[in-house]
C-alpha cells in the first residue's frame, strides 16, 4: 500500500505530534501518545494519515489524539480520540463506527485455577452452546417487536429486570448499563428487525469470551478493590457490541450524514468521515439512535453473563454465587459521549468520540461509579488470545491530556490473509492446546486471523500507556480457554 | 479475469471486485461477500428474493447493495447462491436473488462482515473493464 509520508515530531519518550502544517485542512495538531518502537509499526499503514483527516473535522477541541494501539481503520484510525464542541461541532457516525459500543467486560471469581482445571473442557463446551456465536447464529433470547423499545431505552438495566443477572451487576457498568438520551423512535425498522434475534450473542471476528486466571497483581491495594485478590484466580472476559443493531445503525445515519453534508456545507478528505452538526435535528436523532444501540450491547453483555453464570452452575454443580462471577466493570470502546471536560482552564462540554479507545476515569471523578471512586474505575485492555489482558486504571494525567481515554487492546499488527499466509500448515488450535488454551471456536480454520502473530504484543501498548502516564498497570490475567465465532 | 480478489488492510478487509460490465460487477460483489461469510458451495438454490436499493450515486449504490445483502442476512438468515442484476442505474437496482438460509449445521460459515464501509472506496472503467475497490469492516 502507498505509505503515508507525515513528519512526527517527537515531544518526549512517549509523545509524537502531527504537525498543524501536515496537512491542508487540519485545524488542530495530532498528537500519538506510543513510544519508537510502537511508532515505527504505526507508520507502516495509513493510521497516520487518518488521524489526520479527522483533525479537519469542524469543532475539534485541541487535537486529535491517537492511542499506543493506533491502527488503521475505515475513516477514523482505530485508537483515535476526538472530541468535539457542542455548539460548532459535529457528530460522526463512522468516528464512532459500525460496532457500537462494542466494549469489554470482566467478571471475578472465588474459583483458583487448579479447581477448574479439570473441568475446563467441560465448562469451554457449554460455554461454547450457550452463548451463540458465528455466522448463522440466533439468539436462545427472541424478542417482540413491542419489547425491543424497552432494552434501547434500559439497556443492561432491561436484562436485570428481566431475570438476567444482579441489581448490583448494574453499578459497575460504564454509565450504568444505560446512556441516558436513548431515542429508540430514531432507530430504523431494519435496524430493530436485524435485533429481534441478536441479543445474547457474541458475532465473529475479534470478538470472545474467555476464562482466564490472574497472572499478576502490580497493585495489590488497587486489585483487591476490583475484587482481584491473588495469581491463579479465575477470571471471565467477554469481548463484543451492538451486533447487526448496531451496524445497521451505523449505516443508516452514515446515509443521512452524506446527503446533508452541502447543506451544512461540510468538505471531507474521506467519504467514511461524513458528520453532521450536533446541534442539528441529524445531530440529535443520530446521538439517540446510537445511545439506543450502545444500550442494546449493554444488555448483550448483560444477557451474555447470565448465561456464562448459568454455565458454571452447571458444570461445577454450585451456585453462582458460592462461584462469584462478579462484575468487576463493563467498558466501552467506540462510542461518542457528552462529557463536561476542563479545556484550557475552563469547564465545557464536548462531544467525545472513541474509536476504539477505552475511558478511562481517575479516582474522585464524578462518573466513576461509587463503589471505585477512590482509585478510578477499571481499565481492561484485551490483548490476543495466545498471549494475556491487562487491568489498568486511568489517571489525572489522561483526563488532562486524552479527554480521559485510554487504549483498548493490542491493535492488529498483520492484515488476515499475511496472518493466514504466515500461520500456513498450523493448526492454531492445537498450538494453543499444546500451551494450555483451549479453543472453542466456530470457523476453526479461520483461528489463524486471530492468532497472536495477527497483533501487537499488548505489553508494548500497556508500557507506552503507563510511560505517558494515561494508564496504571493493575493486573494481568492469561487466558485459559477462548470461545471465537 | 479474476472476478474478486482481497487485499490487506490491517484491520479488516480490502476487496477488489471486477466486471465487464457494471451489472456483471455489482453480481460479482455480491459473490465475493457470500464467499467471505460462508463456503458457496453448500448453498442450495432453493429460495428466491427480489430487492431493490438505492443510494445518492453508483459508488454509494455499491456499499448499499453489499449491506443491503448483510441486512437480509440478519433478518431472513438468508445468503445468495445465485445473483442476477435486473435493472441498474446510478442510483437504484434491483437484484433477482436465489439462494438459502443459513445453517451452521449444514454449511461451512466463515466469518461475519460487518458492514462494506465508504472509505477509500472507488469504481472506475480501464479498457473496457470496471474494477472496485473498497474496504469491508469485519
Amino acid at each position: 500500500m502507498p505509505q503515508a509520508t507525515f513528519p512526527l515530531v517527537q515531544l518526549d519518550a512517549y509523545r509524537w505530534e502531527i504537525p498543524v502544517t501536515a496537512k491542508p485542512g487540519m485545524r488542530v495538531p495530532g498528537i500519538i501518545y506510543a513510544d519508537a518502537g510502537l511508532v515505527g509499526q504505526i507508520q507502516e499503514d495509513q493510521a497516520v494519515e487518518q488521524l489526520a483527516n479527522t483533525a479537519t473535522l469542524p469543532g475539534i477541541v485541541r487535537r486529535a489524539i491517537a492511542m499506543p494501539d493506533i491502527h488503521w481503520g475505515y475513516g477514523f484510525p482505530i485508537g483515535g480520540v476526538v472530541a468535539m464542541r457542542l455548539d460548532d461541532g459535529i457528530v460522526s457516525p463512522g468516528g464512532v463506527g459500525y460496532d457500537i459500543n462494542c466494549g469489554v467486560r470482566l467478571l471475578s471469581t472465588g474459583l483458583a485455577d487448579e479447581e477448574i482445571r479439570p473441568h475446563l473442557g467441560a465448562l469451554a463446551d457449554r460455554l461454547f452452546r450457550n452463548v451463540p456465536s458465528g455466522v448463522g447464529a440466533r439468539g436462545r433470547l427472541r424478542l417482540n417487536a413491542a419489547e425491543l423499545p424497552g432494552v434501547l431505552q434500559a439497556g443492561a438495566g432491561w436484562a436485570v429486570r428481566r431475570g438476567y443477572g444482579r441489581a448490583e451487576d448494574l453499578r459497575r457498568i460504564e454509565s450504568a448499563g444505560a446512556i441516558p438520551g436513548a431515542r429508540p423512535e430514531e432507530v430504523s425498522r431494519k435496524a430493530l428487525t436485524r435485533g429481534l434475534d441478536q441479543l445474547g450473542t457474541l458475532g465473529s471476528g475479534n470478538h470472545f469470551l474467555e476464562i482466564q486466571r490472574v497472572e499478576e497483581i502490580y497493585d495489590p491495594a488497587t486489585a483487591a478493590a476490583f475484587g482481584l485478590r491473588h495469581p491463579g484466580q479465575v477470571t471471565v472476559l467477554m469481548h463484543c457490541g451492538s451486533r447487526g443493531l448496531g451496524h445497521q445503525v451505523c449505516d443508516d445515519y452514515l446515509e443521512v450524514a452524506g446527503r446533508s453534508l452541502p447543506r451544512y456545507g461540510i468538505t471531507l478528505p474521506d467519504r467514511q468521515l461524513a458528520c453532521v452538526p450536533i446541534a442539528s435535528p441529524e445531530g440529535r436523532a443520530y446521538l439517540g439512535a446510537m445511545a439506543a444501540a450502545a444500550n442494546f450491547a449493554f444488555a448483550n453483555r448483560q444477557v451474555i453473563t447470565h448465561w456464562v453464570r448459568e454455565s458454571f452452575e452447571d458444570v461445577l454443580r454450585r451456585s453462582a454465587e458460592s462461584i462469584g462471577l462478579d462484575l468487576v466493570y463493563d467498558v466501552a470502546h467506540n462510542m461518542a459521549k457528552i462529557e463536561e471536560h476542563t479545556v484550557d482552564g475552563r469547564s465545557m462540554q464536548v462531544c467525545v468520540h472513541r474509536k476504539g479507545a477505552t475511558r478511562g476515569f481517575p479516582a474522585g471523578h464524578p462518573e466513576v461509579p461509587e463503589e471505585y471512586r477512590d482509585v478510578g474505575h477499571p481499565v481492561l485492555v484485551p490483548g490476543d488470545m495466545g498471549r494475556y489482558s491487562y487491568v489498568l486504571v486511568g489517571t489525572a494525567v489522561a483526563l488532562a491530556e486524552t479527554f480521559g481515554s485510554t487504549p483498548h487492546g493490542a491493535g492488529r499488527m498483520r492484515s488476515r490473509s499475511e496472518a493466514k499466509r504466515l500461520l500456513r500448515g498450523v493448526d492454531v488450535a492445537d498450538a494453543l492446546a499444546r500451551r494450555g488454551i483451549l479453543v472453542r471456536a466456530v470457523s476453526r480454520d479461520l483461528l489463524a486471523e486471530e492468532a497472536s502473530e495477527a497483533y501487537k504484543d499488548v505489553a508494548d501498548v500497556v508500557r507506552a500507556s503507563d510511560g505517558a502516564g494515561l494508564t496504571r498497570s493493575i493486573a494481568r490475567l492469561q487466558p485459559l480457554a477462548v470461545v471465537k465465532g | 479475469m479474476r472476478t474478486y480478489e482481497t487485499f490487506d488492510h490491517t484491520a479488516d478487509v480490502g476487496l477488489v471486485i471486477r466486471g465487464r460490465t457494471l451489472e456483471e460487477l455489482f453480481a460479482n460483489a455480491a459473490d465475493a461477500l457470500v464467499d467471505l461469510t460462508i463456503d458457496p458451495a453448500g448453498l442450495e438454490e432453493k429460495i428466491h428474493k427480489t430487492i431493490t436499493v438505492s443510494a445518492a450515486d453508483l459508488e454509494a449504490l455499491l456499499v448499499a447493495w453489499l449491506n443491503e445483502l448483510l441486512y437480509v442476512l440478519d433478518a431472513d438468515g438468508f445468503l445468495p447462491r445465485r445473483v442476477r442484476i435486473a435493472n441498474l442505474n446510478d442510483t437504484a437496482l434491483t437484484a433477482e436473488l436465489t439462494g438459502d438460509t443459513v445453517d451452521p449445521n449444514r454449511h461451512t460459515v466463515r466469518r461475519l462482515v460487518k458492514a462494506a464501509t465508504y472509505h477509500g472506496l472507488s469504481l472506475s472503467r480501464t479498457n473496457g473493464l470496471w474494477e472496485a475497490r473498497m474496504i469491508l469492516d469485519l
